[in-house]
């Protein structure tokens, strides 16, 4: 009935699959860092460092695929920059009213070549690591445990409660809710909707929270993990390394602006 | 007074720096907000973790429909208000901050990547409020209330606010430019409109509103406060989509859907010139204020008032810390529907911070008093034995 919350998980054996969850998190918050705190021409290096981690992992095709997610997202930031850019002077294409000025297309082209650069970074990371392990990782680094069950719990709530809505909506439909049809009929059709499947899933809460008490998850000592994620020295070396870098990027920039 | 010249100049790269710089501090503190949260969690008793869970899972259904539908709202923190009200600030704060985290992690419409994450303080600062004023009492209060004449108090203050802007806005005109006169001018104007807002409450709360118990003019004036705050509204939202230079007078959209092939809907036509638009507008907003004093004098209706109220201060603190986000990171445009009212805001001739900053301040007072009211009527469906697991369900929620 329900399906695992594997979210964007490309299954395989690669080093970047091997890695430490805890190392690829410091290399995305790296990415981060880097692309919008030095200045845009480092954007191409990192371009050309994740494409070359793409390669190696054997993960091109998925990260491709993975580019329509923000696609109207990079379309507007273009767009709308290169038309309303405020400021702008110097046109290059003007079409009736609207014109393409070059400052506005250097702004969006810079905006959206940054938080591109950070997609595919977070979309590595995502398509090597199960979110089981990353809070495990998280977890034994010192994370309460509290909140990465809250989290995992919410991922795997999410495809649960859409089962429940396909479900309600049946039910709804058998006693005569017309779902079908015009955009009006289908907006009515959400309040006996929405009602149901908001207060079944608060009033689920009261059985989860007896299931959990009755297992234990209040206490204090004593707790073994099922899942072991993996730890080596190439790991630790590796975020060391990063958060150096890290650093140095967030040095460099601080002072670039106080000079 | 430099920060104030974010991007109006249309220099690139030196003029986002003081955003970064600013978006830099709001990390840290969110760095700390969520150290504190957690360390509180361990206070938290399990119902509330578990609460917080289904919360998120909320959060991200109700706010992925609204992305899909492209409207200019998010509708994406019901859940944390709710944790607010029940469990109080902290956990509101920690499921707003773990919502948009969640949502960039799993792939569904609106996350698109890690497009939420960035905008996570400002789901943990409507946390946050939400507890605040859960514990003064709105989801509790009575027409015969006490506390009811600060909240009217509140609600005139920011009408006198907003009416100082649209003042100044007419006149002197409000928004940062490039030269530091009118910085200086963009500053003093913003003290003095919020000195108004706080002066106008005071008097007030002292004056009109100074009655206690069970005063029968509070329920009147209860009434009054709904149907003006609704005609107020109706007549804006009007003007803002059909006036002649507004919404509607740009929308061209172009949907494509399964099979690939686009529609475009041109919607132009709706823009209404100006005696006519004007006429309809005041006729709607008179025929609303109307129907909402009919709506207001049932039962224990008036009683949403404060409700709204606290959801309009909250989505003016959210657009105040969202702006910068959404100019420093994504040069003001996120890929939702509200894109449509920055662009709008653009042709007026505001700057890329000053676009966002009114796109937010259009959205956000609308959209998080929509998310207070559906909150308001959960808590009161929502059975008690429900209710009286969290530390504070059986405190602020009297339905």
């Amino acid at each position: 009935m329900t399906r695992a919350a594997t979210g964007y998980l490309v299954p395989g054996r690669s080093w970047l699959h091997r890695r430490h969850p805890l190392t690829k998190l410091l290399g995305v918050a790296f990415v981060l860092v880097a692309a919008f705190l030095l200045p845009p021409v480092a954007l191409i290096a990192l371009t050309v460092a994740l494409a070359a981690i793409a390669v190696s992992a054997g993960l091109v095709r998925p990260v491709l695929r993975s580019l329509r997610i923000p696609a109207v997202l990079v379309a507007s930031i273009v767009l709308v920059n290169a038309l309303f850019y405020p400021g702008g002077s110097d046109v290059l294409v003007a079409v009736g009213p609207l014109a393409v000025t070059r400052e506005g297309l250097t702004f969006g082209v810079v905006s959206a070549g940054r938080l591109l650069v950070v997609f595919v970074a977070l979309m590595l990371l995502l398509m090597t690591t199960l979110a089981d392990d990353l809070l495990e990782g998280l977890v034994v680094h010192g994370v309460s445990h509290r909140i990465a069950f809250v989290a995992l719990s919410a991922m795997q709530l999410v495809p649960r409660m859409r089962d429940r809505v396909d479900r309600i909506l049946a039910a709804q439909s058998a006693r005569g809710l017309a779902v079908d049809g015009s955009t009006i009929t289908r907006a009515r059709a959400l309040v006996p909707l929405i009602g149901p499947v908001v207060l079944s899933a608060l009033v689920d809460v009261r059985e989860r929270t007896l299931a959990l008490e009755a297992r234990g998850f209040g206490a204090r000592w004593g707790r073994t993990a099922y899942r072991v994620v993996p730890d080596s020295g190439l790991d630790r070396a590796l975020r060391i390394a990063l958060l150096a870098a890290i650093a140095l990027v967030a040095l460099t920039a601080l002072f670039g602006w106080l000079r | 007074m430099d920060w104030l010249t974010i991007c109006a100049d249309g220099a690139t790269t030196p003029c986002v720096a003081p955003v970064q710089a600013a978006y830099l501090v709001g990390v840290g503190v969110l760095a700390l907000l969520l150290v504190v949260a957690g360390r509180r969690s361990r206070d938290f008793a399990t119902a509330t973790l578990s609460l917080m869970a289904v919360a998120i899972a909320i959060n991200i259904a109700l706010g992925s429909v609204t992305a899909l539908l492209r409207l200019p709202l998010y509708l994406d923190s019901v859940g944390t208000v709710l944790v607010g009200a029940l469990a109080g600030p902290w956990a509101g704060a920690l499921t707003g901050l773990l919502s948009d985290l969640v949502w960039s992690l799993l792939p569904i419409p609106g996350g698109a990547g890690p497009t939420t994450a960035f905008f996570a303080p400002v789901a943990a600062a409507v946390g946050l409020i939400a507890g605040f004023w859960a514990s003064r009492g709105v989801f509790g209060l009575r027409s015969g209330d006490d506390r009811i004449g600060g909240f009217l108090a509140l609600a005139l203050g920011f009408a006198a606010a907003v009416v100082a802007l649209l003042v100044a806005q007419a006149t002197v005109g409000v928004g940062p430019a490039a030269d530091s006169d009118s910085q200086v001018r963009f500053a003093v104007t913003g003290l003095v409109i919020v000195a108004i807002g706080v002066v106008v409450a005071w008097l007030g709360r002292r004056t009109i509103f100074a009655r206690v118990g069970d005063d029968p003019r509070m329920r009147l004036y209860l009434i009054g406060a709904t149907a003006i705050s609704a005609a107020a509204v109706v007549f804006a939202v009007i003007r803002l989509l059909f006036a002649p230079s507004a919404y509607f007078s740009t929308a061209t959209f172009v949907l494509a859907n399964d099979a690939g092939d686009p529609t475009i809907i041109d919607l132009r036509g709706l823009a209404l010139p100006d005696p006519l638009g004007l006429v309809v507008a005041l006729v709607v907003a008179v025929a609303v204020a109307a129907l909402a004093v009919a709506w207001a004098r049932r039962g224990e209706h008036a009683r949403f008032f404060p409700v709204w109220v606290a959801g309009a201060t909250t989505g003016v603190v959210a657009a105040l810390i969202a702006a910068p986000i959404a100019a420093g990171v994504f040069g003001g445009v996120t890929g939702g529907g509200t894109d449509l009212l920055v662009a709008l805001f653009r042709t007026l001739g505001l700057g890329v911070f000053g676009s966002v900053l009114a796109q937010g301040l259009t959205s956000d007072p609308l959209d998080k008093t929509i998310t207070f009211t559906v909150v308001f009527v959960i808590l009161t469906a929502l059975p008690i034995t429900v209710r009286t697991m969290f530390s504070r369900g059986a405190l602020t929620v009297d339905a």
